[in-house]
């Protein structure tokens, strides 16, 4: 229709609409503009900043220290155990939402997993190398370390399911168990990882690759949101150009997000076919080298920590853990956040951390 | 303000966004090169986003999304009092020809790295009929016929006209030119002519389901457009309108992040994602022993040899490591 045709309420309703268009992009223009400069002048290395000591090197696989920040830190200390998929940094991923600075503020003495990044050469490291060999011996080189018996355990995501197993196995050297945002339960409907991975060849793909590629990980977690993770996101950043806090805490979480790491051939098809696809562990059939998981064996205090908007490890592959095992004080807590922001939120600075130290200290 | 300034405004505007990301890029390797910090920063960007240069592509990429959403709903707008679901109908039928390019082009890098060039080569090649059915495959000359029906059939059709010609291809493939090449193979050459063909098949079969998975994802987007178009008809006749472009944004992006929810569970595209990845892993598999076959004769040790070389690594290294355990468990009983 011509402006000529157009009636006049009609004509002014249309250009009020070019007028707010026209607003609208002239300020994203702006914007752009701004974040030339604002861009040049962003700092952000203060990613895993927050201070450390390697105190033990195992292959790729090394074990930091944080230096405590209270005078007398708990005695009993405790090791975090990451996934392999993704990067521990991100419990330490800027100093206001380090998840790590604030169990240290809280007086907890506090290690941690870094796993490496596994090249060709680690095809071959089995799910049992990586529970029996390194977590174990940084257990004990822990234990050791401070003269305990056991030491507290906290793992996260793949972390967690591998701090249970470890757990089952060896209730004694471990004193108390948290894990957040853990899978346990692998036959759910509502997460799109443990449907599709029902679909995939896994022992087609381990031959094929030997070490399966982070960027095949990377793909992965993207089709969990497309259009928000693909092209949603990178149009509403341009609203932050001009804004270095957002901008580089945008940034900050883009690294993470795409740092996965490449997975070893045979741990990721015991992991995806055992677990993902077979669901053995909640069954008492995952069996670990020649030994048989039984998550009842895993007696002593456990915390079980989890969000409610976990798109990646929805709260119903979490939950049943405390039905499975055989501890008589188990708790369970469940938050509004997802599976990033359960260790790198306001959130998870406010509430998560210090009742996960609370707990800790209330048992040590 | 009439809409031929508004138009030239955008324009202005686009070429304003263009020139933004060029000089972005170029000062960006300027200031890189002219200290170590920036340097560690160019480190940085590269680690978060492949390269600085795939940054502010991710963001050029995105905002051409966007963009194509601003014409649509300008279109819309335009139609005022005249918009009816037929003539919202029409006015998505053209603009989803371009949205599912630039879809395409945002979703084909889904694919890890290593494969997208072929992924982004096949589909070059795919809509280039005449190249494929003339220089390529020359036993398809018989299929022709029925292929560029298909191919005519599928334009304007979307996403799904392009599944549908893609369903014939595949079945001329298989009628033809994949009955040749998965026949028996002898002589002198037996081997390399054999993996050559196997790298072939399994090639056209990757190939085929990305492009089906990356249609699918395209078409997930192109009907929850639709949905959104019929919504703001709706509502352009109702009271409850949608009014400025920003609005239309949030409604569209909504729409589509729901579907998208909805649809990615489906066992369809379970299948079409396992199916893709599946063929994948059978075309690396192929392409490596080809590979390995081309450059036997290389004073240079193959893939299959470095893993035999980590395998005998491996389990020294854990006999090792249970030794040491054995020698300091007896250490510790002897004191």
């Amino acid at each position: 229709m011509s402006n000529a045709e157009t009636p006049a309420t009609e004509a002014a309703e249309i250009f009020k609409m070019y007028e707010s268009a026209v607003e609208s992009a002239m300020t994203y223009g702006e914007k752009l503009l701004k974040g030339a400069e604002v861009f040049t002048k962003l700092n952000i290395d203060d990613i895993n900043k927050t201070p450390r000591d390697l105190t033990l090197r195992m292959d790729k696989v090394q074990i930091f220290h944080y230096r405590p920040m209270v005078k007398k830190p708990a005695s009993v200390p405790v090791l975090i155990v990451y996934a392999l998929m993704n990067k521990q940094y991100i419990m330490d991923i800027q100093p206001d939402k380090s998840f790590v600075k604030k169990l240290l503020e809280e007086g907890l003495d506090v290690y941690i997993v870094d796993w490496g990044y596994p090249t060709a050469s680690d095809r071959y490291l089995t799910t049992e190398d990586y529970i029996e060999g390194y977590l174990s011996d940084a257990i004990d080189f822990i234990r050791e370390k401070h003269a305990l018996p056991a030491i507290n355990l906290l793992g996260k995501c793949q972390g967690g399911t591998f701090s249970a197993i470890y757990a089952s196995l060896h209730p004694e050297k471990i004193r108390n168990l948290v894990t957040i945002a853990a899978p346990f339960d692998f036959d759910i409907q509502d997460g799109l990882l443990f449907k599709w991975s029902k679909y995939i060849d896994i022992d087609r793909l381990v031959d094929a690759f030997g070490v399966l590629p982070g960027d095949f990980l990377n793909n992965t977690f993207i089709m969990l949101s497309p259009y928000n993770l693909a092209i949603g996101k990178y149009i509403n950043i341009v609203n932050s150009f001009d804004d270095p806090k957002a901008l580089g805490e945008f940034l900050r979480m883009e690294k993470w997000l795409f740092d996965c790491p490449a997975q070893a051939g045979e741990n990721y098809r015991t992991w995806m076919k055992d677990l993902w696809q077979e669901n053995k562990l909640i069954k008492d059939e995952f069996v670990l080298g020649d030994k048989k998981i039984r998550l009842k064996n895993i007696t002593m205090p456990v915390l079980n920590v989890y969000g409610s908007k976990d798109n990646l490890i929805p709260l119903s592959s979490s939950k049943p853990l405390l039905s499975l095992i055989g501890s008589k004080d188990k708790e369970e807590v469940c938050f509004p956040v997802g599976h990033a922001g359960i260790v790198a939120s306001t959130l998870s600075q406010r509430e998560i951390a210090p009742k996960i130290a609370t707990w800790f200290k209330g048992r040590s | 303000m009439s809409a031929q300034f508004y138009e030239k405004f955008f324009e202005t505007q686009k070429s304003m966004f263009e020139e933004w990301q060029k000089t972005m890029q170029a000062s960006y390797k300027n200031v890189a090169a002219a200290s170590e910090t920036a340097e560690n920063q160019q480190e940085f960007y590269k680690k978060v986003f492949g390269s600085s240069d795939d940054f502010f592509k991710k963001i050029g990429d995105s905002s051409q999304v966007y963009q194509s959403l601003f014409d649509l709903w300008k279109r819309l707008s335009e139609s005022g009092p005249s918009l009816d679901a037929k003539a919202a109908g029409e006015i998505y039928e053209d603009w989803s020809r371009h949205f599912f390019e630039q879809l395409r082009e945002v979703f084909v890098p889904t694919v890890p790295a290593f494969m997208q060039h072929f992924t982004e080569n096949f589909v070059d090649k795919f809509e280039s009929t005449d190249k494929v059915l003339a220089g390529n495959f020359k036993t398809w000359f018989t299929a022709e016929e029925e292929l560029r029906k298909a191919w005519f059939d599928s334009l304007g059709k979307g996403p799904k006209g392009y599944v549908d010609f893609l369903e014939v291809w595949r079945k001329t493939y298989e009628d033809t030119t994949g009955k040749l090449v998965n026949a028996p193979t002898f002589g002198k050459d037996m081997d390399s002519w054999k993996l050559r063909k196997a790298v072939f098949d399994s090639y056209i079969k990757y190939s085929i389901a990305a492009t089906r998975f990356s249609v699918a994802l395209a078409d997930i987007a192109g009907e929850a457009t639709r949905k959104t178009l019929d919504d703001y008809t709706a509502m352009f006749a109702g009271e409850q309108k949608i009014k400025t472009f920003d609005e239309f944004y949030k409604y569209w992006s909504k729409t589509v992040s729901s579907t998208y929810e909805k649809v990615l569970f489906s066992d369809e595209m379970s299948r079409l994602a396992g199916n893709m990845v599946d063929e994948m892993a059978n075309f690396r598999s192929e392409f490596d022993k080809l590979f390995e076959l081309s450059f036997a004769d290389l004073p240079i040790p193959k893939k299959s040899d470095m893993d035999d070389l980590y395998a005998t690594m491996y389990a020294l290294k854990k006999e090792v490591r249970a030794l040491k355990k054995e020698v300091k468990t007896l250490a510790g009983a002897k004191s």
